[in-house]
């Protein structure tokens, strides 16, 4: 973890939780969460059980972060297990006079596994500063989908881009070699992201990361077509297979919309048998 | 300041290498700059300018400068598997698949015409053989810091030079895309090289950790450029 000069002290003791989860298969039972240690600021919901998969439900019983709070989550789904990871709610970045929250993730998907990571979207409230350190190890016939989706405010007060920090992390490995790789620190009030708050001023973001032994060069041109005036969509091919798309959109509900039609068609493409629960369109946007 | 400090001798070299004589491929990449255009409408050279400001100028001074400053001082130390690891960092962080390959297509360039030019280098051999053996990636920005190492360019003109380098191909493509005039490309040009000397000095500080930039439009334009109805440049 690194300090940067722009960040402030904060006298605030933070929270400092996460969660541990192991995923595992079983013949006969499918997929288990077998073993689990929560901490808040995380609340893990009990753990359902559709088609095979164990799906989790990962909240925030504070709302989301305050400054200094840490979150861990280290998550391995084991050979052949399925496993899904969603939250209900947005988690809200709040307001801090100081200091920094820190989201530490870290997933294994081993060999036959499958992994959905679909959460609700950051709140980048007024002021907030987040960093963000998320690292996913994939085997080489293992299946992920793993989004992440930003509001750069509270959008329908107004508010958006008024963050000081959101600074993100993100490395993908794929049998130990490195495949993609993000790092950045964004702040608005430097003039960071003109390109984004030029096409849409208070637009949502969402990108995802679809990993699958299954080969994915014809959907590029397919996912482009799912574009509409409300919602611009690139997708790329990662290099020895993979998917990486981004989603910028007018607003929650276009960003909703298009997030419901790409899953649905990287889900059929997986060509594995995805739960009803996860085909579903969340309803957390606004 | 010593002689050797004052020493010009790299600068013949430099001029050869840096020139669009020079056949790297780079006058057929726009290097996204053609969806981009297409995206926001752009039509004259205050539109290029705007975008040295916002995008092209930050992104060297955040992202590429510091990349390229990381591998020299590799290279300088002769960690080849730092260099090999940074080559293999870049390629990760080239999100957009064009972008990737144009990369790579002009680095490999490069490193075959550097081959040829100067056969004693053992830093261009490893990092060729790398190459041949599918270790490395070839990026651009690790061949040309190679390039700017076996030259003795001093570490600031190698900078300066290559955001030259960047802003001017920006140039080169807006001319077929935006139809503006020699001239209007050419103040546009002067407007980013003005400017160029603070994203080289701002490069200088940024640390390994904290080297990224994050233009999501841009990154989505840049994809998108792979299925355009219709297009003149490769990336």
């Amino acid at each position: 973890m690194y300090v940067s000069s722009t960040d402030s002290l904060s006298d605030r003791i933070g929270v400092l939780g996460g969660a541990r989860l192991l995923y595992t298969h079983a013949p006969l039972v499918g997929t288990r969460l077998t073993e689990q240690w929560v901490r808040p600021p995380l609340h893990l919901g009990k753990a359902y059980h559709e088609d095979g998969w164990e799906i989790s439900i990962l909240m925030s019983p504070t709302a989301g972060l305050l400054d200094n709070d840490l979150l861990e989550v280290e998550a391995t789904v084991a050979v052949g297990a399925n496993a899904a990871l969603i939250s209900p709610a947005a988690c809200r970045v709040h307001t801090m006079h100081a200091g920094c929250a820190t989201v530490r993730q870290h997933y294994t998907v081993e060999s036959g596994a499958v992994l959905d990571v679909w959460p609700a979207p950051l709140i980048l409230q007024k002021d907030a500063s987040i960093r963000q350190f998320t690292r996913l190890d994939v085997a080489a016939d293992a299946t992920v989908l793993l989004c992440e989706l930003v509001s750069p405010g509270r959008t329908a007060f107004g508010e958006a881009f008024e963050f000081s920090q959101w600074r993100s992390q993100l490395r993908i490995y794929r049998e130990g070699s490195l495949l993609a790789y993000e790092n950045f620190c964004c702040q608005p009030k430097h003039g960071d992201v003109a390109d984004w708050r030029t096409l849409y001023p208070c637009g949502s973001y969402a990108s995802f990361y679809f990993l699958s032994p299954e080969p994915l060069s014809d959907l590029i041109q397919v996912i482009h077509n799912l574009e509409t005036p409300d919602a611009l969509i690139g997708a790329s091919l990662l290099r020895e297979g993979g998917l990486g798309i981004k989603i910028l959109a007018l607003d929650g509900i276009s960003l909703r919309k298009t997030i419901f039609l790409v899953r649905n068609l990287l889900i059929s493409k997986s060509k594995l048998n995805f739960p009803q629960a996860l085909h579903r369109a969340q309803t957390y946007f606004n | 300041m010593n002689k050797s400090d004052q020493s010009a001798a790299w600068v013949p070299a430099l001029l050869q290498v840096s020139d669009p004589l020079f056949p790297t491929g780079a006058y057929a990449h726009s290097m996204g700059l053609e969806q981009w255009a297409a995206t926001c409408g752009y039509t004259s050279g205050d539109d290029l300018v705007k975008f040295f400001q916002r995008h092209a100028g930050p992104a060297l001074a955040r992202l590429e400068l510091p990349y390229l400053r990381f591998v020299r001082d590799a290279i300088v130390a002769e960690d080849w598997s730092a260099v090999l690891e940074l080559d293999t960092e870049i390629d990760a962080w080239k999100w957009a698949s064009e972008i990737r390959e144009a990369s790579i297509s002009q680095g490999r360039g490069r490193l075959r015409l550097l081959k040829k030019l100067w056969k004693s280098s053992p830093e261009i051999e490893t990092y060729a053989g790398a190459f041949a053996s599918g270790k490395a990636r070839g990026h651009h920005l690790v061949v040309a810091a190679l390039q700017f190492e076996l030259l003795k360019v001093p570490d600031e003109a190698g900078l300066m030079t290559y955001g030259y380098q960047s802003l001017a191909n920006y140039v080169s493509a807006s001319i077929k895309l935006l139809r503006i005039s020699p001239e209007s490309a050419q103040l546009a040009l002067a407007d980013g090289l003005e400017r160029l000397d603070g994203w080289v000095a701002a490069s200088k500080s940024v640390q390994r950790e904290s080297a990224g930039w994050f233009a999501p439009a841009f990154d989505i334009s840049s994809a998108r450029h792979a299925t355009a109805f219709s297009r003149l440049f490769i990336s």
